[in-house]
């Protein structure tokens, strides 16, 4: 039999093997690309118009969650609080602060540049643009208000917000993720009704981390569930409508 | 001559050389429909070595190619084009340009799918079953049957691919890690159904490539041989006001070289030793056995698209089996669709492809015919004895409703016309055979037309609709028959339409010696094959 290939064919497998190596490596690239963190966000922290710190205020002053973000329970939409909320507090209004007037926290109460942003904001009416972190597409819903109910933490998306200078986003969003949940309740589950003794505030980061983290989260979160008679949905219709 | 055996006839011929028209019997056709059970129908005519085996099937891919080649291509390719507009139209537009319209949302999509699929189901038959079976007249039609089952399934595929919609989303089909943590429902037939046609189209190619690959070999040897000569195309024929320097262009072109290492690629260094022929006989038989049980269970599968859902008239156990039937039924009788052109076409192929052959495969179809008529009668059957009324008023509505047309016309094509073939002279005359073949084809593909216009009267009165298709329905389906005639007439003219081995292993002279033992199990491939090192 004669030779059918021509010598030069016997480059073709030396060829093909570092293409196929190339080829295996872009595929590996690809997965790890997409499925890093980093392509779906996590970390994001960007600069705030106005350096508000959660750690102060609610790490340290110990304010509810629930006292900015007021609608978070009765609302798809958890509301970034307006600037009327923070003058609450933050009011330059001296006929009325007359006792304070005197004293340094005072000074610098009136010449902190973010404050100063602040009532800017407040006379002129224009809302400060806080930047938005935590965002997922527009064909997905996410009730705040069911979840908040049913018993999951701000803890369990947000995680230690009681301790970040910038917010920053804290998980994927992603839907492998919303369904890691869905799929095992009892593992975010706290008792915010009293159901099994004293109520958990949902919004008491550092117990509810630390209930979480406990082991008997498991069995607790299933008595909860059970008597929640929670079946988070799974299917399609649940959050694309 | 008429008295004459044609075994007798045959041996005769063997030893004197005499011309085929003088041994054979002209009451038999060409001898081989013998009623005698103590002779045995010789399976390879016209007094041929086995030299002249390789020659004759070889030729038909060697020779200049066949005047009505070019033209039934071109036709072909059209066809298979305007198909191929038709979906490009409907991804584009999306799935609101088909008929499908509530209740009725698997229409001619779902029908060209299971008629397509039914279809593949006569390759495998024919080359396992038939094979652990033993029965050696299918060695000149199983390529052949192979290889149109290999084009239905690529057709059959097409369509639940483009009848998801969202085509880019088909890939949904398959259980495939994602960062959405979601999988396909593992409990919908519809998923069963992926696995079923991926199994069986990739073992069914397997079976047929690794069935091809010594005959590849021998091509890869012949053109290999002449591999300097070079190709002269043209001049061409054209217009009339075309210039003349276009018509007398000429290209020269390598195409001797380009075959033999496109053959040599794929024959995969095969060098016919002892040892290739060994393994090749195991994987073969190995093949065989994994091959089996898919011809049952690919149509079982698909029936259960339908059986596992709670439609009146869907959900019945007798369907699984009445599939596999009408499978078997609808492919035999497109294996003869195929074969009997071909058959008239390529010089030759009468000798292999004997009256004889085409004969069983008439009784295989008046079988699998008969097992189907008693399934659409068992159906009738079981709804009157369920007394169900939503049951009965399906059926009621199938033969008598508005779809009456649809079922009639089912019930003549695929219950009344095989059963011609009861009588000798239907399954013997060609012409005939061809017919009643297009029958079966158009029967088969309106039981499943029958069975999703069911959907047209669901559950709510209210809702139903009379199903019609529209005109982008027709392309893709007339689409779809100018993908697989494409495909075809491509095999017939590059590929060794008969497994050339494997019909030398059942020529008289594959086995001289009647105690030989050695060579008396398997399918007698063995011994054939040292004659065909030789031959080259």
């Amino acid at each position: 039999m004669s030779q059918v290939f021509p010598k030069w064919t016997n480059l073709i497998p030396k060829v093909i093997a570092p293409l196929a190596v190339l080829g295996l490596g872009l595929v590996s690239f690809g997965y790890v690309y997409y499925v890093d963190n980093k392509y779906w966000m996590v970390g994001y922290e960007p600069q705030q118009p106005v350096d508000y710190s959660h750690q102060i205020h609610v790490g340290k002053l110990g304010m509810d969650c629930r006292f900015c973000h007021t609608h978070v329970e009765e609302s798809y939409h958890s509301n970034v609080p307006a600037t009327a909320t923070c003058m609450n507090c933050h009011t330059a209004d001296e006929a009325t602060d007359q006792a304070m007037l005197s004293s340094d926290l005072w000074k610098k109460h009136k010449t902190n540049k973010n404050l100063v942003t602040l009532r800017a904001s407040f006379q002129s009416g224009e809302p400060v643009q806080w930047r938005r972190i935590h965002k997922i597409p527009d064909y997905a819903h996410f009730p705040h208000a069911a979840h908040v109910n049913a018993g999951i933490s701000c803890y369990s998306c947000h995680g230690r917000v009681d301790q970040l200078e910038v917010v920053r986003q804290n998980h994927s969003l992603a839907m492998g993720w919303c369904l890691e949940c869905h799929r095992a309740p009892e593992k975010h589950l706290v008792d915010n009704k009293g159901q099994m003794g004293a109520p958990v505030q949902v919004t008491d980061l550092k117990t509810v981390a630390e209930l979480l983290a406990s082991e008997s989260q498991a069995q607790r979160g299933a008595e909860l569930a059970k008597q929640k008679q929670l079946q988070p949905p799974q299917h399609c219709a649940a959050c694309h409508y | 001559m008429t008295t004459l055996q044609p075994d007798q006839a045959a041996a005769l011929g063997l030893v004197s050389h005499k011309p085929r028209s003088e041994y054979v019997d002209p009451a038999t056709i060409d001898g081989t429909l013998i009623d005698d059970p103590g002779k045995r129908a010789p399976l390879v005519l016209g007094n041929r070595d086995f030299h002249s085996v390789t020659n004759t099937i070889c030729g038909w891919i060697e020779n200049k190619t066949p005047k009505w080649w070019p033209m039934a291509f071109i036709i072909s390719a059209h066809i298979a084009g305007i198909g191929t507009l038709a979906i490009l139209y409907l991804i584009i537009t999306g799935v609101g340009v088909w008929g499908l319209q509530r209740p009725v949302m698997w229409g001619w999509d779902i029908v060209n799918f299971v008629w397509w699929v039914g279809i593949g189901h006569a390759g495998t038959l024919i080359s396992a079953i038939l094979c652990l079976l033993k029965q050696k007249w299918r060695v000149s039609i199983n390529r052949f049957a192979e290889a149109m089952t290999i084009f239905a399934v690529i057709c059959a595929g097409t369509f639940p691919g483009i009848h998801v919609g969202r085509v880019w989303m088909a890939w949904m089909l398959f259980p495939l890690p994602n960062m959405n943590w979601i999988w396909p429902n593992f409990r919908s037939p519809l998923l069963w159904d992926v696995f079923a046609v991926g199994t069986y189209f990739t073992v069914s190619l397997l079976f047929w490539y690794m069935g091809m690959i010594p005959d590849l070999a021998t091509m890869r040897d012949r053109v290999t041989a002449r591999r300097e000569q070079k190709t002269t195309l043209g001049p061409i024929w054209a217009p009339h006001p075309l210039p003349g320097f276009i018509k007398n262009l000429t290209i020269t072109l390598p195409l001797n070289k380009i075959g033999s290492w496109v053959y040599g690629f794929l024959s995969l260094g095969w060098r016919f030793s002892n040892r290739h022929w060994n393994n090749y006989e195991k994987a073969y038989l190995l093949l065989a056995g994994v091959s089996t049980p898919l011809v049952l269970s690919v149509h079982s599968v698909v029936s259960f698209d339908f059986a596992v859902s709670i439609i009146p008239g869907w959900h019945t156990t007798i369907f699984p089996p009445y599939f596999v039937a009408g499978a078997i039924f609808s492919g035999f009788a497109m294996v003869l669709t195929l074969l009997i052109p071909a058959r008239e076409l390529y010089p030759g192929m009468k000798d292999f492809v004997t009256a004889r052959t085409i004969e069983n495969m008439c009784k295989i179809i008046t079988v699998t015919g008969s097992m189907v008529g008693f399934a659409y009668m068992m159906e009738f059957f079981i709804a009157w004895y369920g007394a169900n009324e939503f049951e009965q008023q399906t059926f009621v509505r199938r033969a008598f409703g508005p779809y009456w047309w649809a079922y009639w016309t089912m019930v003549l094509c695929n219950v009344i016309s095989p059963q011609v073939f009861w009588f000798k002279w239907a399954r013997t005359s060609i012409p005939f055979i061809f017919v009643i073949t297009i029958f079966v084809n158009i029967g088969m593909w309106f039981e499943r037309f029958v069975i999703i216009t069911t959907l047209s009267a669901d559950f709510l009165p209210s809702a139903w609709r009379y199903y019609r298709a529209s005109a982008v329905d027709v392309a893709t389906y007339i689409g779809s028959l100018g993908i697989f005639m494409t495909l075809f007439l491509l095999f017939c003219r590059f590929i060794p339409m008969l497994a050339i081995s494997e019909v030398k292993g059942v020529m008289k002279q594959a086995d001289p010696h009647a105690h030989d033992h050695h060579h008396g199990n398997g399918h007698g491939n063995g011994h054939a094959n040292g004659h065909t090192k030789g031959a080259h």
